[in-house]
């Protein structure tokens, strides 16, 4: 079609593409010229600058965009309709006052996205100038898990507005996580000024100066052992006896200074009986020294004098735990038959010692041929005139000192003398007084021949 | 008859014409590539801060796409009318105008960083169909037959050219027999606009026919058989132009039509879009 190829066409285009143009100018107004819809959805009942919204300026591009004629700017007139950002860039109030480029309003706030579309644009926005300057971890947060449905004003900014306290906390540690965690990581705790006394473990005594990872390996706070075995192996003084209760005796100031109320001795392995149980824990540990307490009788109590160091240590030969008092003698120490004789008063010491509480004389006359008269008689002709200390010449109550006694005791037969008054003890007259000299008379063989004046007992 | 007298029957082919997407290959590919290192810094850049029109790179997009556009529509169109103006062959200048074209396009399309609306948007939904409209415009560009200096060459020609191609064949023997003539020959009643839109399965078609038919040929020599297979796939090229250049043409006409006052269009309105940006632009 060479003919229409001939029509200067161009001209015409233009001229009609002219003509749409205006046609739609007149119908829409400056709405033609619109790169796209304004936000309409009001903040709220009040106008700003005679609108609710910047929808409502549609056909208005001079409402916002400064004519080359008109000598204004953009900012400006952004700002003559927000007052309030405008009284907050002049008294450099937040949030706007902070801003270095508080009238680049296009910086931030950018329209004709959309009716739903949201003006500001936070990619920029220093947070730094806030009340909340972002560190850590929440430079890399959303927006929006802060600031809910995009407010942005009244964001709180306490923690806990944001991140509930975990499970782990049980409700102990309160709200000011910044005491112990910062922004980087929830994982590594600054304890400095963790009280550690809000958790279930109080830090008492020593404990106190503990280093945090003595007991929180790799700094793992969670399930941390609360059990004193879980830090502290149990001493091998206690051979395994005492249990893990550590606490029952000792507490965390120190483990030498053990409280030992509560402390069962039976369970070590010298057990308490009888005055022990009674006695103060220092008369045995010496300045509560535990270790190696000796457990003889000797360590404690001395060899009474009365003894004359003939008994020798083991204490409880004839002694009990019970008291010194009353002790069981044997055989071993009474070397006359205990229970020479017959009749009804065998084996009783009065039967003999006829003074009482007085162990060191005795007598033999009074009972059965034993006559003053007749024995005087019988031993006139052996010329022995001592006829008082009758034991030194038949220490076995037999006629001959070599004849066995008659009624021996036999080995293991035990006289109680627990009932022996108390007085007795120590005192000269005192059974073992008598005992004594008894052990330290003459032997046997100078009974022939006595000397004269001496005397054999007091 | 010897290789070099065969020579003498190339007179018969068809005209030597750019290959069909070469010309516009080389223009895209120049433009895909300029395209993709654009749209990589914009990406970049988008992922700093959202962009906008009238931002200093929105506004950089747009200025330097609107003198890419009017560079495209202009400078071809000046080569095509000045008749003093013949520097350059017109192959190279449309090449030239595929690479504004689409690059302008492109660099616009960022401008408007994705909107579409009001009188800005109605500029580049035009120079969008443009665009489609270019693209279709080489493709029938390229449909008609043309000498290597890009003019068009008519139906006389391509007659003239078809005989010869005939003779050649006669001067290697072949008598090509009815039914030969049916199966080498494109069908007598094949529309022109399908020659034009169906031009390159119908050729794929007819090699296959030609070499079948040449391979029932008692022939001496392979060299023989590559000879005639050229000079018949030539001869149904020469007839498949003879029965599509008056459908090129006419679609070329209407073509003209829809792009060219597009162009006229597209430029009033980006026009009235500069002049309202410029009277609102004081910042």
């Amino acid at each position: 079609m060479p003919w229409l190829q001939r029509i200067p066409a161009g001209p015409w285009i233009v001229l009609g593409t002219l003509f749409l143009t205006a046609v739609v100018y007149i119908v829409r107004g400056d709405a033609l010229f619109s790169p796209g819809s304004l936000r309409d959805m009001p903040a709220g009942k009040k106008t700003l600058g005679g609108v609710r919204s910047h929808a409502e300026l549609a056909d208005r591009c001079s409402a916002c965009h400064a004519t080359s004629e008109s000598g204004l700017t953009m900012e400006s007139l952004c700002l003559g309709c927000h007052t309030d950002v405008h009284s907050q860039i002049d008294r450099r109030l937040p949030l706007h006052g902070r801003l270095t480029d508080a009238e680049s309003c296009r910086k931030c706030h950018t329209e004709h996205r959309g009716s739903q579309a949201t003006l500001t644009d936070f990619a920029h926005f220093d947070h730094g100038i806030t009340a909340f300057p972002l560190t850590g971890k929440h430079q890399l947060t959303n927006c929006s898990a802060c600031h809910k449905d995009q407010t942005y004003k009244g964001t709180p900014q306490s923690c806990i507005a944001c991140h509930a306290e975990p499970k782990i906390h049980q409700g102990r540690f309160g709200s000011d996580c910044a005491k112990c965690h910062s922004t980087m990581t929830w994982k590594n705790v600054n304890l400095t000024q963790f009280d550690h006394n809000l958790a279930a473990f109080h830090l008492t005594g020593k404990h106190v100066t503990t280093s945090c990872v003595a007991c929180h390996k790799d700094q793992v706070y969670r399930g941390t052992p609360q059990s004193c075995a879980a830090c502290h192996a149990e001493p091998t003084i206690h051979l395994g006896r005492f249990g893990n209760d550590c606490s029952k005796c000792h507490s965390t100031a120190t483990w030498k200074n053990a409280k030992l109320a509560s402390f069962n001795h039976d369970l070590s392995a010298f057990k308490l009986t009888g005055a022990h149980r009674t006695t103060a824990c220092a008369a045995c540990h010496k300045d509560q020294h535990y270790r190696g307490t000796p457990q003889s009788c000797v360590a404690c109590h001395i060899e009474p004098k009365v003894h004359l160091g003939r008994f020798g240590t083991d204490c409880m030969k004839c002694h009990s735990t019970a008291t010194w008092k009353g002790a069981t003698i044997t055989a071993e120490f009474h070397k006359f038959p205990i229970f020479h004789g017959g009749g009804k008063n065998r084996g009783e010491c009065a039967a003999c010692h006829a003074m009482p509480n007085d162990y060191r004389t005795y007598a033999c006359y009074g009972c059965h041929r034993h006559e003053p008269e007749k024995t005087a008689e019988k031993h006139l002709k052996w010329n022995i005139i001592e006829l008082q200390a009758c034991a030194k010449c038949h220490p076995t109550g037999r006629k001959r000192p070599d004849q066995p006694a008659k009624e021996k005791a036999r080995s293991g037969d035990r006289k109680d003398f627990s009932t022996l008054p108390s007085s007795d003890f120590g005192s000269p007259n005192s059974y073992q007084a008598t005992l004594q000299r008894l052990l330290l008379s003459v032997p046997t063989t100078d009974h022939v021949r006595p000397i004269a004046g001496l005397r054999s007992d007091p | 008859m010897s290789l070099s007298e065969r020579i003498v029957f190339t007179t018969g082919s068809p005209l030597p014409r750019p290959s069909r997407w070469s010309g516009l290959l080389n223009g895209r590919t120049a433009s895909v590539v300029v395209m993709a290192i654009v749209g990589g810094g914009f990406a970049w850049h988008v992922r700093q801060q959202a962009p906008t029109p009238g931002g200093p790179l929105g506004l950089s997009l747009g200025i330097v796409g609107f003198l890419m556009m009017l560079g495209a529509e202009t400078l071809y169109t000046l080569r095509k009318r000045v008749r003093g103006f013949t520097r350059g062959r017109m192959s190279t200048w449309l090449q030239t105008h595929i690479f504004l074209g689409l690059v302008g396009a492109f660099l616009i399309v960022l401008h408007g960083s994705g909107k579409f609306h009001g009188l800005a948007g109605v500029a580049s939904g035009v120079m969008l169909v443009m665009i489609v409209s270019g693209f279709v415009g080489r493709y029938l560009y390229t449909a008609a037959p043309r000498t290597l200096d890009g003019v068009e060459i008519d139906a006389r020609e391509l007659m003239t050219r078809f005989a010869q191609a005939e003779r050649n064949l006669q001067a290697l023997g072949i008598r090509l027999a009815a039914r030969d003539v049916a199966e080498l020959s494109i069908d007598a009643d094949l529309p022109g606009w399908l020659a034009v839109l169906g031009r390159s399965y119908l050729l794929w078609r007819q090699r296959g026919r030609v070499r079948r038919y040449v391979r029932r040929l008692p022939l001496a020599g392979k060299s023989s058989g590559v000879e005639l297979r050229r000079i018949l796939v030539d001869r149904y090229e020469l007839q498949l132009d003879i029965r599509s250049v008056a459908a090129t043409r006419q679609w070329l006409a209407w073509w003209y039509v829809l792009h060219v006052p597009l162009g006229w269009v597209l430029f009033t309105l980006a026009t009235i879009h500069i002049v309202a940006a410029l009277y609102y632009s004081r910042a």
